[in-house]
């Protein structure tokens, strides 16, 4: 080892020591800034399938019923006759009773389609038949559900085919939805929220299992009842399970509540089901 | 600044990642460490080294040109250390066993002429490279050698983790940061090593090259004073 060897050896221990001892004395690292926080946002996770907008499309609902356009004076006729004088009636006397009644309410809503019977009336003698073919079915569905539910009832009555086709056909918006797609979307709101406690057991052939529940609710969305109604998918492997598949399944409906649904459609998720409990839930 | 001994694993200290380590893994690092510490001591006695023959074998050969007396200018750099003048002193040494006979071998003492002082060129290259060759291993095994410390310390870190049934970061992290830190100092200790490899090798062409071109042209000196 020479001279130049141990000024090498010299010069290179130096210099690591240097380096080591500046990275380990935090030296070469500035005072860390923690970078301002942003305020949180909240996220909800909402399915895909899940509610729509169910607001009525108030311009398309009041061109819609056919028999608004075979009489033009309709639209301008004022609606107070129909709740204040019974005496013109052509139609069939049963339903009219409960016509009067939610007549108010539903003139409130919307003026244009009440007044149909009157001017159906006035005009000529065929229109009436269809308006009151239109009515019962209207009158009868009324019962605390909203004005768009009647609306897509009265179009399924009013074309020929099958009730879906022609309401998927005939609604435009997104508002004339029918009860049953409404129910579904509200299942579908309820999944979203039963999913996050929701476990499927597990074993042989506990896949194949099926347990259709019924689900009544308060007003408040909180669990009134929940009932099995029917198992389904049991075989000799998984007959066991059964009965934890059902306990589950309930539990997560109970765990999961309360729900937060469209308080004005009550009357549609006051009883929801039976909804069936696979193991994706889906 | 506060100057406080970062030993947190949240900090790059390179001491909190040393001491956290695996002994495998600190096997590894300190091993990885001494091999940096010797590239640059090589590196830095190399770069002396080389500079001082290359300036003392261009002073030597400026003397040489001007020198009237090769007798008397033999005599005075007679035990230099110089490469290129031991070149010179083997060419001179062969020269006077040969011419001192009294019927000289003109073809022979040509011929030997040349075989001593290309040996002579060969050992001083040798002397000049000898540690050449230690830059090269360190150069490509560093990053091998770090690359185990890291494996081991990763297979260390997993292991924890089925340990403790839990795949937070926070468990994972600390042995990951310490793990890659091992190939860390191994690229630290080879990427110098690769370039001053490269960069010596070549200057110690050069070198050679030099006292290449030298000894042809003493030859050639000497080749015409055996024909007067």
């Amino acid at each position: 080892m020479d001279r130049a060897d141990r000024a090498g050896l010299g010069v290179a221990l130096i210099g690591h020591v240097l380096l080591f001892g500046a990275l380990s004395l935090s030296l070469l690292r500035p005072a860390p800034k923690l970078p301002p926080m942003n305020p949180a946002i909240e996220v909800a996770l909402v399915d895909a399938k899940s509610l729509q907008t169910a607001a009525p499309d108030a311009v398309k609902d009041a061109s819609a019923p056919p028999a608004a356009a075979a009489a033009p004076a309709a639209p301008m006729a004022p609606p107070e006759p129909i709740a204040a004088p019974p005496p013109p009636k052509p139609v069939p006397a049963p339903p009219q009773p409960k016509a009067v009644a939610k007549a108010p309410v539903k003139a409130a809503l919307q003026p244009t389609p009440k007044p149909k019977p009157v001017a159906a009336q006035k005009t000529s003698a065929a229109p009436p038949k269809k308006a009151a073919a239109a009515a019962p079915q209207r009158t009868s569905r009324l019962g605390g559900m909203g004005a768009e539910l009647s609306q897509a009832a009265t179009r399924e009555n009013d074309r020929p085919g099958t009730g879906r086709g022609t309401a998927e056909k005939g609604s435009g918006t997104p508002a004339a939805k029918t009860a049953a797609q409404l129910e579904a979307s509200f299942i579908q709101a309820l999944f979203v929220k039963i999913k996050r406690y929701w476990r499927a057991p597990t074993g042989v052939d506990a896949e194949l299992l099926r347990s259709n529940l019924v689900v009544t609710l308060n007003r408040d969305g909180t669990i009134g009842s929940v009932t099995v109604v029917s198992q389904s998918g049991e075989n000799e492997n998984n007959a066991n399970l059964k009965a934890l598949h059902a306990e589950r399944a309930v539990s997560a409906v109970r765990r999961a509540a309360p729900f937060e649904l469209p308080p004005e459609h009550y009357a549609i998720w006051q009883s929801l089901g039976p909804i069936t409990f696979d193991k994706r839930l889906n | 600044m506060k100057m406080t001994l970062a030993t947190e694993a949240s900090s790059l200290s390179p001491i909190a990642l040393f001491l956290q380590a695996d002994i495998v893994v600190k096997l590894v690092m300190l091993g990885l460490l001494a091999a940096s510490i010797w590239t640059w001591a090589i590196i830095v006695s190399h770069w002396m080294k080389m500079r001082k023959a290359s300036q003392q074998s261009a002073t030597f050969e400026r003397e040489f040109w001007k020198a009237g007396d090769t007798e008397e200018f033999a005599r005075t750099h007679k035990d230099s250390e110089v490469p290129i003048a031991r070149v010179f002193q083997a060419g001179m040494f062969e020269w006077r066993r040969s011419t001192g006979k009294a019927n000289i071998d003109r073809e022979g003492t040509r011929a030997r002429l040349a075989t001593t002082m290309g040996a002579a060129i060969a050992h001083e290259v040798d002397r000049l490279g000898e540690k050449l060759n230690i830059l090269a291993t360190v150069g490509s095994v560093a990053p091998f050698v770090g690359l185990f410390g890291t494996v081991w310390g990763i297979m260390r870190s997993f292991s924890a983790i089925a340990a403790q049934q839990n795949t937070s970061l926070a468990v994972v992290a600390p042995g990951i940061a310490e793990a890659l830190f091992a190939t860390a100092i191994g690229l630290f200790a080879a990427i110098p090593a690769v370039i001053a490899y490269n960069r010596f090798g070549h200057g110690l062409d050069r070198i050679e090259a030099r006292m290449t071109r030298f000894a042809d042209t003493f030859h050639a000196t000497l080749s015409r004073e055996l024909e007067a």
